[in-house]
């Protein structure tokens, strides 16, 4: 799976490094002093990395736990996330990261236990609210946790702090470290979700949606809380009958007591990230459909994506409460 | 410009150039400029010969550029031989750091494939290395290559693969053409099989890359600026990306007056067409 680890020397005896190493002996390991030496340099291609990512083992030294945008959110006034580890196991097409980063490589911290520090430190400038921390932003939450170890590590930290609530944001069926334990109220395994036949064209080396449904709920009969994800939304001329179908499908298997939170929105993105993507991908339909500029992102048209959502939220609302909608985070 | 898969060798003598020559049927021969260049007949095939150093490298390597008129999905390859710290004479490594010590400059190598070959850092000294101080490749030309080369295409296409031909148990000397010759020949079943992992990543590329088949036509046909030649480049991937390229041109082109009503036509086409989510 690893073929090449770059290894920065600073993190060469740590354990989780030690680990990793002893797991793939045959990988080629390549020492260097600093993770962007490899992951930010110009001229690479996200594209053809991801055909074959190396893994990068580094140690985040700042940075660790960082306030979301305004509109990020799922209940609580206090909103951060983290990013123990950089790029995704999937190649969804419409994923921000291959026009976020140069390098499609794995970057995975080591040094978790800073970003704890760096989260307790955060519960205690809101000493009097919940405060939700998202770990899905940058990774699959879960789709490396065999890799690692995250999840393991992270859920007896959240289960010691209530107040602490974790998303872990996911398309993974690889639940072991969430079947293995007993669920705890502040981690929401939400899952990121769209009809099949888009799922088909844009959700590459993902589980089918299908698999993605049976993970969730066993998990949802285990008693984690559950979030459900439609984001981004993908226009379709048989749009409703597709959502309208996958919404049918999720509810025939979850209880809406089950659901923590459901959030949707349409695809979007900032110009400048949607002109990499396109060059990135320029023969991919999802982005030469009907979309158009305003401001500094591009979309769907204004009334388009009025229509998509007020079809979502009406036919939500036949399953779950109003209260457990968000926006899309 | 060759329209498929093509590879550029940069090489510092002409007894390793040799063997590449004779394996992948470089029979045609440039002179006339400050490097000697050869190449397959359908040019699927480059090389140049830089001769010793970093300076020479990395200019026979942009020299080549330009004389090929390498498209950006072109492999590039620097193959020679190089002494080694531990490594035994004979053996070929992929490098997967390339450091230029005259300029204290360190760069990795991006490796987007399985190496099929045992990897080590390469140290790029001025003059011959003889006391192998550390356990990596010494050459004389790799950071020269490397830091061009990468400029010319992405950086996972741009590779360096080195032929052991001296260690602390065999100390560099003058060597004979015919062993220098030799080793690349004995070592290039493994250099092929570097090219040949990169070949899939450089497919990617040509097709990432190449115009639409429609733009020479469009462009020859009408008079547009620069900023329309950008617009209808972007149209017409639109179109290629919604499959529904060749029909709109043939029915659009001979209506269109001018380019800027062509531009109009192409973009009410794509705008009006939804993803052929049944693909390809």
């Amino acid at each position: 799976m690893i073929d090449t680890i770059y290894l920065e020397t600073a993190v060469r005896d740590h354990p989780r490094t030690r680990q990793l190493l002893e797991r793939f002996p045959r990988a080629m390991v390549v020492p260097i002093e600093r993770y962007g030496a490899v992951f930010n340099r110009r001229n690479q291609s996200f594209r053809l990395q991801k055909s074959k990512p190396a893994l990068i083992l580094a140690e985040k030294h700042d940075g660790h736990v960082l306030p979301t945008p305004a509109t990020y959110g799922i209940g609580a006034q206090a909103n951060y996330y983290f990013s123990h580890m950089l790029n995704c196991l999937y190649d969804c097409r419409y994923c921000f990261l291959q026009g976020m980063y140069r390098s499609a490589h794995y970057v995975l911290f080591v040094n978790f236990e800073q970003f704890y520090d760096a989260i307790d430190a955060r519960l205690a400038e809101h000493p009097d609210e919940p405060v939700h921390f998202f770990s899905g932003y940058d990774c699959d939450s879960l789709a490396l946790e065999n890799l690692t170890g995250f999840a393991t590590s992270a859920l007896p930290f959240f289960a010691a702090r209530p107040r602490a609530l974790l998303e872990l944001r996911t398309k993974s069926i690889q639940t072991r470290p969430l079947r293995d334990a007993t669920p705890i109220p502040n981690c929401v395994v939400a899952y990121s979700l769209m009809p099949q036949p888009l799922a088909d064209r844009l959700d590459h080396r993902a589980p089918s949606v299908a698999r993605r449904l049976d993970a969730m709920a066993a998990l949802a009969e285990q008693g984690w809380p559950i979030g459900l994800r439609f984001d981004p939304l993908i226009a379709h001329p048989e749009f409703e009958s597709l959502y309208g179908a996958l919404f049918e499908q999720i509810f025939a298997r979850l209880r809406a007591d089950q659901i923590h939170s459901v959030s949707y929105g349409p695809m979007r993105f900032p110009k400048d990230m949607y002109r990499d993507i396109v060059r990135l991908y320029p023969e991919e339909p999802v982005f030469a459909g009907p979309l158009e500029r305003r401001g500094k992102v591009v979309a769907y048209d204004a009334s388009a994506e009025s229509e998509m959502q007020a079809f979502c939220r009406t036919a939500l609302t036949r399953h779950v409460p109003e209260r457990v909608f968000y926006c899309a985070p | 410009m060759s329209a498929g898969p093509t590879t550029r060798w940069v090489v510092a003598l002409e007894s390793e150039a040799a063997p590449i020559r004779e394996r992948y049927g470089l029979t045609e021969t440039i002179h006339g400029g400050p490097f000697v260049v050869y190449h397959h007949p359908e040019g699927s095939h480059w090389l140049v010969v830089s001769g010793i150093g970093v300076a020479l490298s990395a200019g026979a390597t942009a020299f080549l550029a330009e004389r090929s008129a390498a498209p950006p999905w072109a492999i590039w390859l620097n193959v020679g031989i190089a002494g080694h710290g531990v490594a035994e004479v004979g053996r070929v490594h992929l490098a997967h750091t390339i450091v230029d010590r005259a300029a204290d400059r360190t760069t990795f190598a991006t490796l987007a494939f399985k190496s099929p070959l045992e990897g080590s850092a390469l140290h790029t000294v001025h003059r011959p290395e003889t006391d192998y101080p550390a356990p990596v490749l010494y050459d004389m030309e790799g950071a020269g290559f490397y830091a061009v080369a990468r400029r010319l295409a992405s950086a996972e296409l741009v590779q360096c693969v080195k032929v052991v031909s001296d260690n602390p148990d065999a100390p560099v000397m003058r060597f004979s053409k015919s062993r220098i010759s030799g080793w690349i020949n004995a070592g290039l079943d493994q250099v092929d099989r570097v090219r040949a992992a990169l070949l899939p990543l450089a497919e990617v590329e040509r097709l990432r890359l190449t115009p639409s088949p429609h733009y020479a036509a469009v462009t020859h046909a009408f008079r547009f600026t620069a900023t329309q030649s950008r617009q209808l480049a972007d149209v017409l991937r639109r179109l290629h990306a919604l499959g529904i390229a060749d029909d709109v041109i043939e029915e659009g082109m001979p209506k269109a007056a001018n380019a800027r009503a062509l531009l109009r036509g192409l973009n009410e086409a794509a705008d009006a067409a939804a993803p052929n989510w049944a693909g390809p």
